[in-house]
């Protein structure tokens, strides 16, 4: 009973229209090349200069301690065969959040879900203040959970598998990573990304990075299902989704 | 005629007795009016999953009723030489494409013995399914659905009929089977699917599939979900990055329907 | 901890103690349930994992030979819906597993029953087990 009636306060007139702050709803996509690596890229044939998106520390890399350095530096070299998602692993956070493909947020009064096109990898952010899950279990996702800090979605995610990536250059965590994502609309169709990273195994301190994600505005936008398989021998392959 | 004291009496509880018997279960709304299915759902029986066809035990498979409500009898309405190739299938498990982690299909996504979450905001319907971490987006403003969509899980899109959620699937691949026994549906299926609560836990299921290339008629199955206890949630599950039994099944020989 | 077990014993009470043999896919197509095995062993790897966690067990022959087994588990959400954890088994825990062998014939088993260091012993951890 109550929660209908929370539900109808919270949609009841203008609160969750278009324009309004807290409605997260939409399709929305990174539009830089963070993805390649969050440290910038220079200029290369058929590939912009991008700076990087690490706004702490102010020199704009990442702080790994001195050994995780040489591991990523290793990452980065063997990326053509290692990077997990050449064997359809789950993009990680914030990897999926700065990806080249839409996600989808959908909303209501006690949970945010986000859906991501690349290999239909989802998650459920409750916001209803229930607690993470114990030490004992690990996802590829993370454990989300979010509340609300006036119009900014504060998303806590803990309990990581150390196997992603966080972006196509080898940037890595271990299981101890620690996100802290801030979501929050700057205009009709623009979504501030913030994040906080933390893992005492791989960094000497936390650092973060900010992107402004845009809204997809295209009529009748969807996202597609982009589904990621092994074929009989072994091959991953990314079967298209149009006959023709 | 006057009415005696005890017919009055009789004719109060034959109308009490018929208004009771006509009304339905009143769901709880969201702001847009519409019933509130969210929450976290599972098939109620458990043996769709194994066979939608009445079965019985076998090595691994309890026995179970047949959910197919339309034909009566309860069977498939195989073309001639389809049950051969269901009944191949059946020899062949190795071939699931859910034991190679593909997404379940519909309807088959809608009963495996893992939960489902469904969401709502106004616009859409969304499912999700534990297995293969599995997903269906369902628009309900009536926008068109896409041209030559072939994929696992379909382009679905619902409207609502009274408290009948109705969707309408189009775009599978065909490559699913409908259950762990081998019945498949094949390219160019067809799903009218309609979802209502009978009771605050009770979410009614029906399926009805068309593919005049395989079947000879329209069937209809049904699976009731029941609602899940308040704090269970979904669990992620990945499943190609983990995926270690393929090297030990027979070499699957990749024929898709 | 507590919202875990509140959730087992909700789920106990749901489905009875009776766990009904369901299973994602089926079991049939590798395992051979006419070739059970007995496996008493060392754990040398653990990994809690979907779509099935493994167990990898060094089991003495009864020739003083020891044979690396890999012991597959039903839906590790499941297990974890019945209280495992990523470290409920540990390298050098002593435990036993009934199995059902690989149809391949390679050291590779489903566990029906696998009994824990502490004693306890854990049914329904196979893959013919579902979520309950």
């Amino acid at each position: 009973m109550i929660r209908p009636m929370l539900i109808g306060i919270l949609f009841a007139g203008s609160a969750w229209a278009q324009g309004q702050s807290r409605d997260l709803r939409g399709i929305w996509q990174a539009t830089g090349t963070a993805y390649r690596n969050l440290e910038g890229t220079p200029a290369q044939p058929g590939q912009p200069a991008a700076k990087s998106i690490v706004v702490a520390p102010s020199n704009g890399k990442i702080p790994y301690r001195a050994d995780a350095r040489k591991s990523a530096d290793r990452n980065s070299k063997e990326r053509e065969t290692s990077d997990p998602l050449l064997s359809c692993f789950q993009p990680g956070i914030p990897r999926a959040v700065l990806f080249p493909e839409p996600f989808q947020i959908f909303q209501n009064s006690d949970r945010v879900v986000i859906v991501y096109q690349h290999v239909h990898a989802y998650r459920v952010i409750f916001t209803d203040g229930r607690p993470h899950y114990d030490e004992g279990i690990e996802f590829y996702m993370g454990d989300s959970r979010g509340r609300w800090e006036g119009n900014t979605l504060v998303v806590d995610v803990t309990n990581f598998k150390p196997d992603t990536w966080l972006d196509s250059a080898g940037n890595f965590h271990s299981n101890k990573l620690h996100v802290i994502e801030r979501y929050t609309r700057t205009g009709v169709d623009t979504l501030r990304y913030e994040a906080t990273i933390e893992d005492p195994e791989v960094f000497e301190s936390a650092w973060n990075i900010r992107v402004d994600l845009a809204r997809h505005t295209e009529p009748n936008f969807q996202l597609l299902e982009h589904e990621c398989e092994r074929d009989a021998q072994g091959v991953y392959r990314h079967p298209p989704q149009f006959l023709k | 005629m006057k009415a005696t004291n005890s017919t009055k009496l009789a004719m109060f509880l034959l109308v009490a007795i018929g208004a009771a018997a006509q009304s339905e279960f009143t769901p709880p709304r969201l702001a847009d009016a519409h019933p509130d299915f969210g929450g976290i759902w599972m098939a109620a029986g458990l043996s769709a999953a194994f066979n939608v066809e009445e079965h019985g035990a076998s090595y691994g498979t309890p026995a179970g009723p047949s959910v197919i409500v339309d034909p009566p009898g309860g069977k498939l309405p195989y073309l001639p030489g389809m049950r051969e190739r269901a009944s191949d299938n059946d020899q062949h498990r190795e071939r699931d494409p859910v034991g190679q982690c593909h997404m379940h299909g519909v309807p088959r996504v809608m009963f495996p013995p893992f939960p489902l979450e469904i969401v709502q905001d106004g616009t859409y319907v969304v499912i999700l399914a534990e297995t293969e971490h599995g997903v269906r987006i369902i628009p309900t403003d009536g926008r068109p659905f896409l041209k030559d969509y072939s994929t696992w899980n379909g382009d679905s899109r619902g409207h609502w009929e009274g408290d009948t959620l109705v969707v309408e699937v189009r775009g599978l691949n065909g490559r699913s089977w409908l259950d762990q026994a081998g019945n498949f549906m094949g390219a160019g299926a067809h799903v009218v699917e309609r979802f209502r609560l009978t009771g605050k836990d009770t979410l009614d299921y029906q399926a009805t599939v068309e593919n005049p290339s395989v079947f000879s008629r329209a069937f209809t199955l049904r699976v009731p979900l029941r609602r899940r206890p308040a704090d269970v949630e979904l669990l992620e599950y990945g499943c190609i990055e983990g995926e270690r039994d393929a090297a030990h099944l027979p070499a699957v020989n990749g024929e898709k329907k | 901890m507590k919202r875990i077990v509140g959730v087992l014993l909700q789920i106990l009470c749901l489905f009875g103690l009776v766990l009904p043999a369901s299973a994602h896919h089926s079991f049939a197509a590798e395992f051979d349930d006419k070739k059970p095995v007995k496996l008493e062993g060392t754990v040398v790897r653990f990994e809690f994992m979907n779509p099935h966690s493994w167990i990898y067990l060094d089991v003495k022959n009864p020739d003083g030979v020891v044979v690396r087994w890999a012991v597959e588990t039903g839906s590790t959400n499941a297990l974890f819906r019945r209280g495992w954890r990523k470290d409920s088994l540990r390298v050098g825990d002593h435990i036993t597993v009934d199995a059902f062998r690989a149809k391949d014939g390679s050291n590779t088993a489903n566990a029906s029953t696998v009994k824990l260091p502490d004693g306890r012993q854990i049914s329904g951890a196979s893959s013919r087990e579902g979520n309950q």
